[in-house]
């Protein structure tokens, strides 16, 4: 979570948000390493991978949240700058290890083992993300566009498959697309924080029910 | 795309035609609708992985269940739901 101007109360349920997708995140990559280890299919290994990554991402979230929280409540504003590099390091970590899980997520729609294609969109996505000195807009854009790949690939998915699971993975995934493009407004008005977080917490919802579905 | 889902849906077959204890080829072949060679890859694709085992005896091989080919058919409808869902299939 970038330190965007957000109210005292919404940061307290922001960190239940992430909690709750770092939850969600982690075991949707749980189930996945689960079913890797009765199929032996390489993409249930790198699905579960790219979830992971996300899980871990939401942790870092998590705990900057719990810091900034502290902090804001702790300490006088002059102290704040004491944190700030914190603040950097876990924004800037969040972002490549939520971009690494996109980065598995696009490579396994192609369906195919090119270790050069995979390292193409490695390089073609951090090295944006690592050298500009707006990440934080570079990371929601190239996010966003990602997330529009994933979006067209589960929709073909869901026109191939057309039930309640397959059609829940699909509204997961436009939700998250729109809470990431809302996310680049973020930083000039909190509200898009807000707004995107919620958007964010709808997808992950749309996800847990289809795993509630999967067991039933 | 539809040969993976297929390839499960035999794997699904080979193990319930076994489930119900030692089984010999023929009996998987009949219940698996498989060919001897298919059904020959399959078998040692399942040894490999630990999914099932095979006795030679006197009078043929049998094949029986490992923990790990119960957890399959235990959780096959998970296996398919989940790979259907994300399009993993």
């Amino acid at each position: 979570m970038p330190p965007y101007a957000i109210s005292q109360g919404f940061m307290n349920l922001n960190i239940l948000f992430t909690l709750a997708f770092a939850v969600t995140t982690f075991l949707v990559s749980f189930i996945s390493y689960k079913v890797y280890k009765l199929t032996y299919r390489k993409e249930l290994k790198l699905f579960s991978f790219a979830f992971l990554s996300f899980a871990f991402a939401y942790i870092l979230q998590l705990i900057l949240g719990i810091v900034l929280k502290y902090k804001l409540e702790t300490v006088v504003r002059a102290k704040f700058r004491t944190v700030v590099p914190f603040i950097t390091a876990s924004t800037f970590s969040h972002e490549i290890l939520f971009s690494v899980g996109l980065i598995l997520l696009v490579y396994m729609t192609y369906k195919t083992r090119s270790k050069q294609l995979f390292g193409l969109l490695l390089g073609l996505v951090l090295i944006p993300i690592l050298f500009n000195p707006m990440s934080i807009h570079v990371f929601h854009i190239i996010s966003s566009f990602m997330l529009m790949f994933l979006v067209l690939f589960y929709y073909r998915n869901y026109r191939a498959h057309k039930n309640l699971k397959t059609k829940l993975v699909l509204i997961a995934f436009v939700f998250l697309l729109i809470s990431n493009f809302t996310f680049i407004f973020a930083a000039r008005q909190g509200l898009f924080f807000i707004l995107g977080r919620s958007l964010e917490l709808i997808a992950y919802v749309c996800v847990l029910v289809n795993l509630r579905l999967l067991r039933k | 795309m539809k040969q993976k889902r297929e390839s499960l849906q035999v794997i699904h077959d080979i193990l319930k035609a076994i489930q119900i204890g030692r089984t010999k080829p023929t009996h998987i072949m009949y219940k698996a609708n498989l060919s001897h060679q298919m059904l020959e890859q399959y078998l040692m694709e399942l040894i490999k992985k630990g999914v099932i085992t095979e006795t030679k005896t006197p009078k043929g091989r049998t094949y029986a269940l490992t923990d790990k080919g119960l957890g399959y058919l235990k959780e096959y409808k998970l296996i398919t739901g989940f790979m259907e869902s994300y399009g993993l299939d």
